[in-house]
This record gives C-alpha cells, structure tokens and sequence, in this order.
C-alpha cells in the first residue's frame, strides 16, 4: 500500500513524461484489442455465412480432368437416379445422415414469367431434404415433399427476390403461378432471406445468389432436362470430422458402380472450413503482430523512462538505502513504478480498444463479440510488459552501491 | 573490556579501493573500541580515510580485512541484505548534505525509516510527528525540504536518524553546510540525543566541534594516531 503511493508519488512528478509513457502503452493495447475484436467478428459473419451452405457438407460429383482416356469417353454428369438409390440405401454406412441430389438445367435457361414480368433466376432439383441441410428456412408455405417428387408434381419454392420480381412486393405469393419453358408451376413455400454478402463481396458465395434461387422436385427438373441424369450430391454428414471419410467413401461407391469408367470427386465443407480459418487466422495474426509491435514500442517507452528515472534518482536510492531500505525494498518500488504505467496504459486502451472495436464494427457491420478473456488478457499483457520493461532498470537501482550513490549529485 | 559494554569494536580493518590495476590502501588496520552510550568524535583531513570509516561502521560499505563485532555480533561477512536490515533498526545517519528526498514533506522523510523496517502506519504517523516535535519542528511537518532552512532541514534529518530508536548514530560532519551559529544548535541536539542514551558517533574536521564529544579519535592516512595529527 505504502509503495503503491510513493509509486504513484514518483510518477506524479514526471508527469509529462509518465503520461507519453502511459499513451504508448495505450496505443499499444487498444490497438491490439481492436484487432483481435474485429478479427472475431469477421470470423463470426464468414462461419454465419459459410453456415448457409451446410457446416457438416460434402458434395460429390464428377471429374472431369481423370487422366485415363477410358475415363474421358463419356459426356453427362456421370451421377444417376440408380446411384441416388444405392447412395440411400448404405446411407448410415456410409456416414451420411442426409442426401439429395442436385439437377441443374441442361442447355436451357432458368426464366420464371408471369404475365409481361419475368426472373432469370437459379432452378434446383433437389429433393425434401435439401431445404434442411443447407439451412434454408421456410418464411410461409410449405416444403415439397416425397409425393410431389415421385409425381413429379410443378411445384417450386422461391425466395423473396423473385416474389417481388413475378407479383410486386407485399404479395402473398402461396398459390400462385409461373411459366418455365411453357409448363405452370405453382409457388408453394417462400425461403427467409439468407446472407452470403461477405462471400459475395470475396467472390465465394459459390456461383449464386442467395436470394435469387427456385427449388424444385429434382424429378421435374430431370423431366425438363428429358433425362434422368443427376449433377451432383448434396450430403449431410452425420459427424462434422468424417466429413472426408464419407466423401470418399461415396467417391469409391460411385466409381464401382460405374464398372471404374468415369472418375469422381468430392469437396467438404470441414475442408473449406480449414481454408478459411487458415486465412481468417493468418489475417488476425499479421494484425495482431502489428499491433504488438506498437505495445512493444510502447515497453520500450517504459524501459527508457525508468532508466532515466533510476539515474535521476540515484542519489534518493542511496538514501532510502542508507534509512534501511533492502535491495528488494528498491527493486519493488521501481517495478512498482513501471508495472503502474503499464497497467493505467492498458485500462486506458481497453476502454479506446473498446470504443475503436464499436466503431468499427459499425462500419463494417460485422458483430461486435464482447469477449472476458480479452479484458482480463489485456491487464495480464500490461502487466507483463511493466514488469518485463521494468525489470533491468529496476535491478540496476537495486544493485547500486548506497555510498556510491549518496556521492552523486 | 567485557563485550556487552562495546557497541563498536574494529580491529585490523582495512580497505582498499580498485583503481585500474592499482590498489590503493584507504583504511590501513583501524583498531577501535567504542563503549555503549559514549559519544565519540572522529577527526581527520580530508582524504585521510575517516568517511570511509564511518561508513563501515555504518554497515554501509564493506572492508576487505580485519574483523567488526556491532554490538556483540560479528558483521564482518554480512550480506547486503542483512546489512540494510541492520541499518535499519540500528543505526541512523545524519549527513552533511541533509540528505532528505526532495519530493518528500518532512512527515515523509521521517516515516521513511519505519517504512522500511515494517512500522505499521498508524504508529508511524505518530512517531514521526513526535520525533519532529521533539526537534521543534511541529509546525514544519508538511514542509518539504526546498521550503526549509539548512538548520531545519538537518534537524528533520535528525528526527529521521532517531525514529527507529537506534543503538548507534552517525553522524558525518552535521554542522558542515551551516552556519556557526545554526551549527551549535545541532551540536546541542546531537548532545541531548547522547545525555538520552544513545551511542553517537561524529566525524568531523573541525576541532571545536569534536569538543562536544566524550573523546576524539584521530586518524591520518588510513591509520589511528595519537592525538592530533
């Protein structure tokens, strides 16, 4: 207690110089602390985001780029209603706890038209399970289901964008009708919005807009297409971590039962994942090296205070030391000095560490992640560089010789 | 002499200082005894070894030969840390600079010892205050050093040298950077201090000063002599 104030005593009379020293670790913490909040943040919208694609999928479809010329005999995508089967048959064998197929439109366009209004917009055949692993909502409706598949009924799932495209905004659309090469479909289910506006805004949000999609009974698709061709699997797979071991399990199964002919590959979203926490991590740790480097700046700025300060006061030591003071007596009240600065420095960055994360986050609309581990990180990091900066100065004045240093003036 | 009546006994003590390659003798075997309670006064040029002397009686420097019993006990060998902890609850110092810390009221530089030797705060608060109304300067407890006089300021020193109760002050020409007149008043309180019971120890160059003393030991060029040299 009594330190604490001869401490506070001390630095009070080198104000100016205690304050420059208290702003560089200011600077020093609140800018790391920035960094780290938004670097969280970023993270939060790229896993919200990579979220609306399915945590736990795989999609397997066919490589094109095998090597063997026997490989290369056929065009088609390689994938159809007979693997589905078999795929759903092994299903918990093979790790997978959902699987719809995916049926693109062959050489034809995907225009909605109702009346003089139209959508060119992205058409799926997926089956009643699709909607569900890739985490798509139903705002009002209802999803198609296994009937609707297997009679192929025209019915179709749209997503607010095209609602106000085909009837106008503030539509119910339930109920109502399109044209797709001529054939009536009936809207039966509205999609919540989804956001991929960060991936949008890299380039990643996977070759389609969110917001702009149609789901239909695969089946449909396939009749529209006149052929019972498949494009790709969309998986769920039971366990996050298998995600590889089900992807290549698939890849054998399809590659056996087409008699080794046509080759297959398989991409997961855990993979994906990887990438983007490998990116996302290297991006927070160049920031927070950065950043580090301007609380090291800032240590320096102590240990260069505190030497100065210990030669200034080389006389006071000899003093205390001839009153009785130990050398640890003298080394806690030096470190004493600098561990204060630090501290004071870091509780002032947390506090524009935190008001710089608000602002930030308000600029890039990423969520702010208010976190106790970066609080309490911050104070044990002040605290640390007081004592790491403190130290030599504060062995010095300790180790000084009293008579020595009550000679000097 | 049996031992419990010494406080001080030195014999053959030595000291050298390191300069380049060379060695040069400070203290060439200073034999002494001072009894406890005795007021003794030390007299020498300057350079002849006395303040290093003092110093080492003091347990604030170290010697490289011979042998020191304070108060019974062999110091010889101390380390640096159970020389502060003697210092601090046995021996005080008054310097011929005053030696207070500027920044510091005089209640400050007075508790200063007590902070050390571990007084709690609410006794060290009276004690010093008592010690500084005991030097007549009750008035003058938030002063710091800069706003008193040279007479004032060693008198705040005095107080500080004696608030641990100590068995031994030093005292190292005290009446050096004051007038003759603010000098004997000093004198008359390191007097009283001794007619209290305490064992005072002075260095000085002056004669008339070493008077106030119970005996004067002289030593010249590292060596005690007899009488004055």
């Amino acid at each position: 207690m009594e330190t604490i104030q001869q401490a506070w005593l001390a630095l009070r009379d080198h104000r100016l110089r205690t304050v420059l020293c208290i702003l560089g670790i200011t600077i020093g913490v609140a800018s790391v602390m920035a960094v780290s909040t938004i670097s969280k943040g970023g993270n939060h919208v790229v896993y919200s985001e990579l979220e609306t694609f399915g945590l736990n999928s795989v999609w397997v479809y066919r490589d094109y780029r095998a090597d063997s010329p026997l490989k290369r005999q056929r065009s088609g995508s390689g994938i159809d209603n007979e693997d589905y089967q078999a795929l759903r048959d092994r299903a918990s064998s093979l790790g997978i706890a959902k699987v719809s197929p995916v049926v693109w439109p062959n050489n034809w366009r995907g225009r909605l038209k109702f009346g003089n209004r139209y959508s060119d917009s992205t058409l799926f055949g997926v089956n009643e399970q699709y909607a569900a692993m890739v985490n798509d909502v139903l705002e009002t409706g209802r999803m198609f289901n296994s009937n609707d598949i297997n009679r192929k009924q025209p019915v179709a799932i749209i997503t607010p964008d095209i609602v106000e495209k085909l009837y106008g905004t503030n539509e119910n659309a339930i109920g109502k009708h399109f044209l797709v090469r001529d054939r009536r479909f009936q809207v039966i289910g509205v999609l919540a919005p989804k956001s991929r506006d960060f991936l949008a805004s890299i380039g990643s949000e996977g070759g389609q807009n969110a917001n702009d999609r149609v789901l239909m009974p695969y089946t449909v698709i396939q009749s529209l297409n006149n052929e019972k061709s498949i494009n790709n699997f969309q998986i769920e797979v039971i366990e996050f971590d298998d995600a590889d071991r089900t992807g290549a399990a698939v890849q054998q199964v399809l590659t056996q039962r087409h008699r080794n002919r046509l080759s297959y590959q398989y991409d997961t979203m855990a993979g994906y994942i990887k990438t983007s926490d490998r990116i996302l991590g290297g991006v927070a740790i160049v920031g927070i090296v950065a950043a580090s480097i301007s609380l090291l700046v800032g240590g320096m700025g102590i240990l260069n205070m505190m030497s100065t300060s210990v030669l200034e006061r080389t006389r006071e030591i000899g003093i205390r030391k001839s009153v009785g003071a130990s050398e640890a007596d003298i080394q806690r009240q030096f470190l004493l000095e600098a561990v204060m600065i630090s501290l004071i420095g870091g509780a002032l960055g947390l506090a524009i560490g935190y008001i710089s994360s608000v602002v930030l986050a308000r600029v890039t609309e990423f969520p702010l992640i208010p976190s106790p581990m970066v609080l309490v990180g911050a104070l044990l990091v002040s605290i640390a560089v007081g004592i790491a900066a403190g130290y030599l100065p504060a062995r010095r004045a300790a180790k000084m010789h009293a008579v020595d240093a009550l000679r000097t003036d | 002499m049996p031992h419990s009546d010494v406080i001080i006994s030195l014999r053959d003590v030595q000291k050298h200082y390191e300069k380049g390659d060379m060695r040069i003798p400070v203290l060439r075997g200073i034999d002494l005894d001072i009894k406890r309670g005795e007021f003794v006064a030390i007299m020498g040029q300057s350079g002849s070894g006395k303040s290093t002397l003092m110093n080492i009686i003091g347990c604030l420097d170290k010697f490289d030969g011979g042998r020191y019993a304070f108060d019974g006990r062999d110091v010889s060998n101390l380390d640096g840390n159970a020389q502060a902890r003697l210092r601090s609850l046995k021996i005080g110092f008054i310097f011929q600079s005053f030696n207070l810390i500027p920044q510091m009221n005089a209640l400050r530089n007075v508790e200063l010892p007590m902070i050390y030797s571990g007084r709690p705060r609410e006794s060290r608060h009276r004690m010093a205050k008592a010690m500084l109304g005991m030097v007549g300067l009750e008035d003058r407890i938030d002063h710091i050093p800069a706003q008193l006089s040279g007479g004032q300021q060693q008198r705040v020193a005095i107080a500080r040298a004696l608030v641990n109760n100590p068995s031994l002050i030093v005292a190292d020409e005290p009446t050096g950077s004051l007038d003759s007149q603010t000098g004997e008043l000093i004198m008359k309180q390191l007097t009283k201090v001794h007619k209290a019971g305490t064992t005072v120890l002075l260095v000085t160059h002056e004669p008339h000063i070493a008077e106030y003393a119970q005996r004067t030991v002289y030593i010249s060029d590292g060596k005690m002599v007899k009488g004055a040299a």
